[in-house]
């Protein structure tokens, strides 16, 4: 097989997969198709219960879809009456809830899967032991390789997870929250030994996550969903930059959302004139992400205008210099170390601003807000 | 997601519904079988209200006396700096090793002419069957290692910081004790007093051998002696009445039924009440408590067993082999039927799954008499060349004791739980691959301590083999009644014995397979 052929065709194909939850009739997982490629990193984003879980399960083999297939490499696995049995997809599953074997140690959990030829006693082999060490060192959890899991922590059992699904190398990788136990210090370092691991062995991986950050960091490609349903989907940069609805816009990280009268390729709002990413005409909601406002000191003769901002009408909108209605007030500071976000009132509306550490102004200053970045028109 | 079982699990735990509601049923039928002046006769019999007195009062005052011994023996074997709490423990389980009618036994055998009691003091201080106090003596001293095993997990449990944090609202240490411990408490009496009462109602060894007249002797007599099948069967509806109406208050207010005990201990070390000058009294109660429960019996039994002559072990063998028989088949019948009825509890959690956990529950609850005779009717009935077969004995038997299967399982079961199969599965490994390495070795401990705790109680179970055994059927137990009641003691002396050894390895079990059993 020419290798671009191979490139182009998805690992993982999934179409208009949907299951019904039995209880309550509401569909878990609603119409879904999405791809991955071989080597991906494809992170499934949403709050608790918009179905990313049931997807897994599903794409793993735990799950009989009610429509829709599941094909890998081109081959069918579920749907149209046909379902591989979960160990035979060749698909890793990290649990949220880890499911480490009660009976085996953490060495004997991680090299569970590996197997060098055939037969039940393959797994003693010292290749597999190597291996298996490997992983115990990338999740800082060697010294712990002959404990049982009942006498390991929520963060040491989350990574003994990871290293026993990691072991096997399938080409896809399931992770359902792979990283919720570990505290702050450890997720950055265990979150990109794992995408060292994938990348290096070429894995695609399937992450599902509710910590937007997370996501972005991770995936090479993001889709955001909400009851049972792909929102939008893209590269997590793409998707940040240009989300598609408010609810794709404040899901990727905090967002200010105005309402503006648009005319071709700007708009005017409560902050004054903000240039747009595409055309439009008419009312419109306009996205603008917190770091992409700045502040500025309102020049000397706003305080005059200060003084009658609050009887202000629309009538001097747009009139020359510095337009009355882009002047607002700090209402509150908070410094969170590397930087500092502000909350700003401008004509009714507040908005959030994210200013480096060494911004300098206080509550009640008087100031104006301008738009570094083109706003996103949304839905 | 929630999932349909497959057929098999909900098959058979329907089969154990069933087998444990048709005895009861043709209890029912056969009881209607009576026209409506006989009917009436048997209603209004006087002697009815004086079953109804003695069996609830055998019952009250069992549950009272073992109180008394309980509750100072889990708080002392648990919350105090008294020494070497292990063995107390142990020795405060190990009275269930005699079973009650043995008990009775070796209390009869004590003061008997030529007993012990006579060769060492020259007096027989009570010849014979003693009615009421015997029973409460019997009864009582078998039964509370059953509450001081729930009350020992109860003060286990008790968070130590709830105490604390009561003191430091401003609690006196008795009220802190009152208004925060006590209440914690009560579940684990209620439920510990529960299995009591329940045994009380059932109990037909140790009423019989001391002719104390409650519903489970008037039963045996009316089977036994006049043969009034109907009148029999009405006072086993009777007795079923009352079991469920215990049970019924036993729900309202506990809210829950006991036999299905969870939890874990608190991970916290527990601060221990310091006796002081107390030591002394404590040590005196627990050596009286100690002496009449264990050492008193079990020398009534040696020493008759020392009368014995011209026994050898050889003459155990053909009461053993019956008893293996018999006890074997049922441990794997009830053991393989615990299995299913457990998986579909713990896997597949809905209304019916609950209702067949509690069917099974009921077929240990109800009086073994009662069971027995609906087993009798039924067979008679329906199947008549099963009547006094070996094939019949074993599924009464089996029927009767699942329950005691369940809750070993039912903990295996929580152990092996569906996403560690999956995790299996998604590593590569099939569907029988992942029961051999991960599901087998998991259940395996729970389904092997299910059967052995249930091969120890066939051993030593008398009333239902008692009804349904075939006619030349002489398991140990029977050998031990059979014998007392002929007042024969050093003839039942090897087989009682027999019967202690067989049991003193169950009462280990019960206190391992209990939670905290390893302290």
């Amino acid at each position: 097989m020419p290798d671009n052929a191979s490139t182009r065709e998805p690992l993982l194909a999934v179409r208009d997969l949907t299951l019904v939850h039995p209880e309550s009739n509401v569909p878990a997982v609603n119409h879904v198709s999405f791809d991955v490629a071989a080597g991906e990193i494809y992170a499934l984003l949403g709050p608790s219960g918009a179905g990313k879980t049931t997807i897994l399960r599903l794409l793993a083999g735990f799950e009989v879809p009610e429509t829709g297939t599941v094909s890998m490499r081109g081959e069918l696995l579920s749907g149209r009456g046909k379902m591989v049995p979960p160990e035979k997809r060749h698909i890793g599953f990290v649990f949220q809830e880890f499911a480490l074997f009660p009976h085996l140690s953490v060495e004997e959990n991680v090299c569970f899967g590996i197997r060098v030829g055939s037969g039940p006693r393959a797994h003693a082999h010292e290749e597999v032991k190597a291996c298996g060490r490997d992983l115990l060192e990338r999740m800082q959890i060697e010294p712990l390789s002959a404990r049982m899991p009942s006498r390991l922590s929520g963060g040491e059992q989350q990574r003994v997870a990871l290293a026993r699904s990691l072991a096997p190398r399938p080409p896809l990788l399931l992770l359902d929250e792979p990283f919720s136990s570990l505290d702050a210090d450890l997720r950055g370092t265990i979150r990109s030994e794992v995408r060292g691991y994938l990348k290096k062995h070429d894995m695609a991986a399937i992450i599902v996550t509710h910590d937007q950050e997370e996501a972005l960091a991770f995936a090479d490609r993001v889709a955001v969903m909400r009851d049972g349903r792909i929102v939008q989907e893209g590269p997590a940069e793409e998707l940040y930059k240009t989300p598609k609805n408010a609810y794709v816009a404040h899901f990727l990280g905090g967002c200010n959302v105005l309402e503006g009268e648009a005319t071709g390729d700007r708009a005017m709002t409560a902050i004054g004139e903000v240039m747009l990413t595409t055309e439009a005409t008419g009312s419109v909601r306009i996205a603008l992400r917190p770091e992409h406002l700045a502040i500025e000191t309102a020049s000397g003769r706003t305080s005059d205008t200060i003084a009658d901002a609050g009887a202000d009408t629309h009538g001097n909108a747009g009139s020359e210099g510095v337009p009355s209605h882009s002047l607002a007030t700090v209402l509150q500071r908070d410094f969170h170390g590397h930087d500092i976000t502000y909350r700003v009132m401008a004509r009714g509306v507040t908005l959030i601003v994210k200013s480096g550490y060494d911004a300098s102004w206080r509550t009640g200053d008087t100031v104006r807000l301008i738009a570094r970045e083109k706003g996103v028109v949304v839905e | 997601m929630r999932r349909r079982p497959p057929w098999y699990l909900t098959f058979f735990p329907a089969l154990v519904s069933i087998a444990v509601g048709l005895p009861i049923a043709y209890l029912a039928v056969r009881a209607s079988e009576v026209d409506a002046a006989m009917l009436r006769e048997i209603l209004l019999r006087e002697r009815n209200l004086l079953l109804v007195r003695n069996t609830l009062g055998l019952m009250l005052g069992v549950i009272a006396g073992s109180s008394l011994l309980a509750v100072p023996l889990a708080w002392l074997a648990t919350s105090t700096n008294i020494r070497g709490r292990g063995i107390v423990t142990l020795l405060s389980v190990l009275p269930l090793a005699i079973p009650g009618y043995v008990l009775g036994y070796s209390l009869l055998a004590l003061g008997s002419p030529y007993g012990p009691v006579q060769e060492l003091f020259g007096v027989t201080p009570f010849a014979r069957a003693t009615g009421f106090w015997g029973s409460l003596v019997a009864l009582t001293l078998y039964n509370f290692p059953f509450l001081f095993l729930t009350l020992r997990t109860g003060f286990l449990e008790i968070d130590p910081a709830l105490g604390e944090s009561a003191r430091a609202l401003g609690l006196s240490p008795f009220a802190a004790f009152r208004r925060v411990t006590l209440p914690q408490l009560w579940p684990a009496f209620a439920s510990g007093a529960l299995l009591v009462g329940l045994y009380v109602l059932g109990d037909f060894g140790v009423v019989s051998l001391m002719r104390f007249e409650t519903f489970s002797y008037a039963i045996y007599l009316q089977y036994a002696a006049s043969l009034d099948r109907a009148y029999a069967a009405w006072l086993a509806l009777g007795l079923l009445a009352l079991t469920i109406t215990i049970l019924a208050i036993e729900f309202r207010v506990a809210g829950r039924i006991l036999l299905e005990r969870a939890g874990k201990g608190s991970r916290r070390e527990r601060k221990l009440f310091r006796l002081g000058r107390w030591a002394w009294p404590a040590y005196t109660f627990v050596g009286t408590a100690l002496l009449f429960s264990l050492a008193l019996p079990i020398g009534s039994i040696l020493f008759w067993t020392s009368r014995v002559r011209d026994f050898s072990f050889s003459d155990l063998l053909p009461s053993l082999f019956d008893s293996l028989s018999v006890s074997i088949p049922v441990a794997l019948v009830a053991t393989a039927l615990a299995l299913p009825v457990a998986l579909l509890a713990g896997r597949f959690p809905s209304g019916l799954s609950r209702g067949f956990e509690r069917g099974a529950y009921l077929g240990y609850a109800i009086p073994p008499l009662a069971l027995a005779l609906g087993f009798i009717f039924l067979t008679l009935k329906s199947v008549p060349f099963l009547y006094q077969s070996l094939a019949l004995l074993v599924a009464a038997l089996s029927v009767h004791f699942l329950a005691l299967a369940l809750s070993p399982i039912r903990s295996a079961v929580r152990t092996a739980s569906r996403s560690l199969e999956e995790a299996s599965r998604a590593l590569g490994r099939g569907r029988w691959e992942t029961f051999r390495s991960v599901s087998l070795p998991l259940l395996w401990p729970g389904v092997a301590g299910a059967g052995l705790l249930v091969f120890l109680s066939a051993m030593k179970e008398l009333p239902v083999s008692f009804l349904l055994a075939p006619l030349d059927f002489q398991s140990l137990p029977l050998r031990v009644y059979g014998y007392t009641t002929e007042a024969m003691f050093a003839e039942a002396a090897p087989y009682a014995l027999a019967i202690l050894m067989l049991s003193s390895l169950g009462a280990t079990l019960v206190l391992r397979v209990s939670p905290g059993g390893a302290r």
